[in-house]
């Protein structure tokens, strides 16, 4: 003890203190290192306070927009459910709780699995602090905790909302509230705990290069549960009357889940039973402290020992990565040679290419951010296989609705393509940090730099969209063949609808150039160079703005491209080819538009980034 | 060959350098001596184009860089202090890439890592990723690169920093041989030895002012005929109080 306070006398300002026993002890140094980060977080946000303004009313705009949306829609459907059943108590509104609960569960759950993976095993400070005379679980409380809270503190606010707005429309009154926030404190607890010691042990087992495979698997394991759920509920198809979706909410409802106990302890609050609200607010809450034990057993020798045999084995996998054929000679002089697909770019532009489509791969976070949109990817996939769309509660597919199905193809094909690809071109200019000496000291063009970096992000989105265009159609065509009957292959030709499926894809391809665009100048704009874990490479603020305006630009833009043609065999609008056409003159020229601003704005800035 | 004007950069109220006009002609070791903080790496990033200047020009083999960046950039090769690349290539990669900006044909690009790497002790970590080299081995690489495009004029920031003595003396060998082909080096350093050894001509930096310039027999007969360059350079950058310090702590 004695030590710990001598140190910690002598160490004024300095975040390094010895270890030493005692929990105040371990309190203060999770808190100092915890500052140290907050600190740099503040002092880059002070810094050009102008952009900071306008994006900031940006987002705060949509966020206010999104908050009223969602108290509307969960005010709106606590009422629509109150009506039905005639009562004014009606024990089937209580879904509504269940749903923003259960939500809220899942969310925390996928964030942290991923956080702690980024935050306590491929911070680039960990060597420092790991080593340092500082108490292991205090950087680990520090590491997992500066990677949640902020997530978390938009997970609790996704589930509030929905919560007030039912609140509000049954009339409960303030113990309502009180224990929707009591529950919402004892919410993260468990998936947290969970998450996280998951990743530990896994690192324990597995090489720190193939846990991005299995963080892949973990998520495609449950958008593929969650597929099977939403489709085992038969009603989903055709959920157009509200007591069929109440039905299916209520199935989604399991009795062993923490979501559950907290939806029972809220409801029970709002009609004043305190009894019930005692023991399952109490149940959930002595689960969750009991589950924070294996978590602090393994925050000291078992996380240290992960940690090293990482250490271990990502050394072991570069050394063996030198024989793989990537790093054969002739691969290496690609970066400088213009050839195949690159040959008339030129050479500067194909060398900073060919480097980001090395560089990224190969690093393990930037690809597990690209996992979750992918999994969603996966997830309408399997769902247009095993449960098709059928518009209008029937088994049959009507050839009218077709135009529809497939530019709804379209549509999740450039939404998942779009999360993913945003996140590149927004982080394109990010990417290079601190070697950014390099290419702003080489005689490359301001514009030829932007050409790449576009090109680095708008080439795998065609490529992916195509792909998933290409799934999801086959899954359609597929699944109509089977509700004809006959031969499959012959159904499955019958199905296909060639010429739509090639608008679908150019919408997608014009769509992606608007995105990329935006994202790019967004990224040229506001570049975050001083990054040391790549997941740090984006900040909120910025990766806000840039979902609000591609957003937005995606919806108008791809309605006016794709509405007419989905439209196009309803019987009222037949012959409406004016307005396709139309809607292609406004869709492309919105999207030139936007092209050549961010343009305009990516070359203007790209000259200050780095000084 | 390497012109300054008047060159300033103030950050806010703060004078990093101030007002620097120098004229490095072809075939010259020039050495940038100072002590820390003295301006040294301001002043090269300003010359490379890294960083806008407040006020003043640097022209590069004549052509002016705030005018024609994209012509003077092609002539300079640069290394950094602190030489941050890019972790996931491996060495060979990053040669090339850097090639590839500076539109060197590959081949001619893969002559040199063959005779460069071998010299520099590099040649069977060549195919590694950079993030598993230690500081002198990313200077080395980041050297070769820099050597790729036959730069007329090399910019080096402290380079002998990281080098052990052999890469060190390699360095100064390819340095001379590159002056005598007629390129100009520009090289920063707070150590007096090598600014002796190495350089033709040596300014003095302190404060971001020029305060001395001249050949090493220059500024020995400026200064006392005996006095060591240290000595002279302790006085010109007041360094009598430091001595001083040295002497309280023994
Ligand atoms: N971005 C910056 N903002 C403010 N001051 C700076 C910045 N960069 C350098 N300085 C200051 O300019 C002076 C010169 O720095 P530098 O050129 O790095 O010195 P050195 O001669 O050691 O290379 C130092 O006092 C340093 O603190
Ligand atoms: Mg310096």
């Amino acid at each position: 003890m004695a030590v710990g306070a001598t140190a910690s006398a002598a160490g004024e300002g300095d975040p390094v203190t010895a270890p030493a026993g005692g929990p105040a002890d371990f309190g203060r140094t999770v808190g100092r290192l915890m500052a140290a980060r907050w600190r740099i977080a503040w002092n880059s946000l002070r810094r050009s306070a102008r952009w900071r303004r306008v994006m900031y009313a940006v987002v705060a705009a949509a966020v206010v927009f999104l908050t009223l949306a969602s108290l509307a829609v969960s005010y709106v459907m606590t009422r629509l459910i109150v009506n039905l059943v005639g009562t004014e108590q009606a024990p089937q509104a209580d879904v509504i709780v269940a749903a923003a609960f259960t939500g809220g569960v899942m969310l925390s759950f996928m964030v942290s699995f991923t956080v702690a993976l980024a935050a306590l095993y491929l911070s680039r400070d960990l060597d420092l602090l790991l080593t340092a005379p500082i108490a292991r679980p205090a950087v680990f409380a520090s590491k997992l905790l500066g990677g949640l809270v902020p997530a978390h503190a938009v997970i609790l606010g996704v589930t509030l909302v929905p919560l007030v707005g039912h609140g509000m429309a049954m009339g409960y009154g303030r113990g309502y509230y009180l224990t929707v926030l009591a529950a919402l404190g004892v919410l993260p607890l468990l998936p947290v705990s969970i998450g996280a010691v998951a990743v530990v042990l896994i690192v324990l087992r597995v090489s720190a290069q193939r846990l991005g495979e299995v963080v892949g698997l973990i998520v495609v394991a449950m958008t593929l549960s969650l597929a099977l759920v939403a489709g085992g509920a038969r009603q989903l198809r055709e959920a157009v009357t509200l007591s069929d979706m109440v039905t299916f909410l209520e199935r989604l409802r399991a009795p062993y889940s923490p979501a559950e106990w907290l939806t029972t302890a809220v409801t029970a609050a709002g009609r004043g039973q305190w009894g019930d609200v005692a023991t399952w607010l109490g149940l959930a809450a002595v689960v969750a402290l009991v589950a924070i034990v294996p978590l602090a057993k393994v925050s000291d020798a078992v996380y240290y020992e992960s940690w090293l045999h990482m250490q271990s084995t990502a050394h072991r996998d570069l050394q063996r990565r030198s024989r793989l054929p990537w790093a054969r000679v002739e691969d290496a002089a690609a970066l400088g040679r213009p050839s195949g697909w690159f040959r008339w770019l030129a050479p500067p532009v194909v060398a900073v290419m060919r480097k980001d489509f090395r560089v990224i791969p190969r690093d393990l976070t930037s690809m597990a951010q690209v996992l979750s949109p992918l999994a969603i990817g996966v997830f309408f996939v399997l769902q247009q296989l095993l449960y098709p769309v059928r518009i209008g509660g029937s088994d049959v597919a009507h050839a009218f609705t077709t135009p529809l199905l497939v530019m709804l193809s379209g549509a999740v094909a450039t939404g998942v393509s779009a999360m993913i690809m945003s996140r590149f071109g927004l982080t394109a200019f990010s990417l290079e940090g601190k070697a950014y000496w390099l290419v702003r000291g080489a005689p490359i063009s301001r514009r030829e730099l932007v050409a790449a970096k576009f090109l680095v992000a708008y080439v795998p989105y065609v490529l992916l969209g195509t792909g998933l265009i290409a799934l999801l159609e086959l899954a359609r065509a597929f699944a109509d063949a089977r509700t004809f009957g006959g031969p499959i292959g012959a159904g499955m030709l019958r199905a296909a609808e060639p010429g739509l499926v090639a608008y679908a894809w150019f919408v997608m391809a014009v769509l992606g150039v608007g995105v990329v665009a935006i994202n790019l100048a967004i990224g040229a704009a506001r570049p975050n160079l001083r990054w040391d874990t790549p997941h740090e490479m984006l900040t909120p603020d910025v990766g806000c703005l840039s979902l609000v305006l591609y957003g937005g630009y995606s919806f108008v833009a791809g309605m006016t491209l794709a509405l007419p043609a989905a439209t196009s065999r309803f019987t009222v609008l037949r012959g409406a080819t004016p307005l396709w056409v139309l809607g292609l003159v406004l869709g492309l020229a919105l999207t030139a538009l936007v092209a050549a601003g961010a343009w305009w704005v990516a070359t203007g800035e790209v000259d200050a980034i780095g000084e | 060959m390497i012109q300054a004007e008047g060159l300033t950069k103030r950050y806010g109220a703060f004078t990093a350098v101030d007002g620097l006009d120098l004229d490095v002609p072809a075939g010259q070791i020039f050495g940038f001596l100072g002590p820390n903080g003295a301006g040294k790496t301001t002043t090269i990033r300003m010359l490379v184009g890294l960083l806008r200047p407040t006020a003043g020009r640097v022209r590069i083999d004549g052509i002016d860089l705030a005018e024609d960046p994209l012509a003077a950039r092609a002539r300079v090769a640069y290394l950094p202090d602190t030489p941050y690349l890019y972790e996931k290539l491996t060495g060979r990669e990053f040669i090339h890439f850097v090639g590839g900006l500076y539109r060197v044909p590959p081949e001619r690009v893969e002559r040199l890592i063959g005779e460069l790497l071998p010299l520099f002790g590099l040649a069977d970590r060549a195919d590694d990723l950079i993030e598993g080299y230690s500081h002198g081995m990313r200077q080395k690489t980041v050297l070769a690169a820099a050597l790729a495009h036959d730069p007329k004029v090399l910019f080096l920031d402290e380079p002998t920093v990281g080098l052990d003595p052999r890469s060190a003396r390699l360095l100064r060998d390819i340095l001379r041989q590159m002056a005598d082909r007629g390129a100009t080096v520009f090289l920063s350093t707070h150590i007096l030895e090598i600014a002796e050894r190495m350089c033709d001509r040596i300014g003095i930096i302190d404060h971001g002012r020029l305060i001395a310039l001249g050949t090493v027999e220059d500024l020995h007969r400026q200064a006392d005929r005996s006095a060591s360059l240290e000595d002279i350079f302790l006085e010109l950058t007041g360094g009598a109080a430091e001595a001083e310090i040295a002497g309280m702590l023994r």
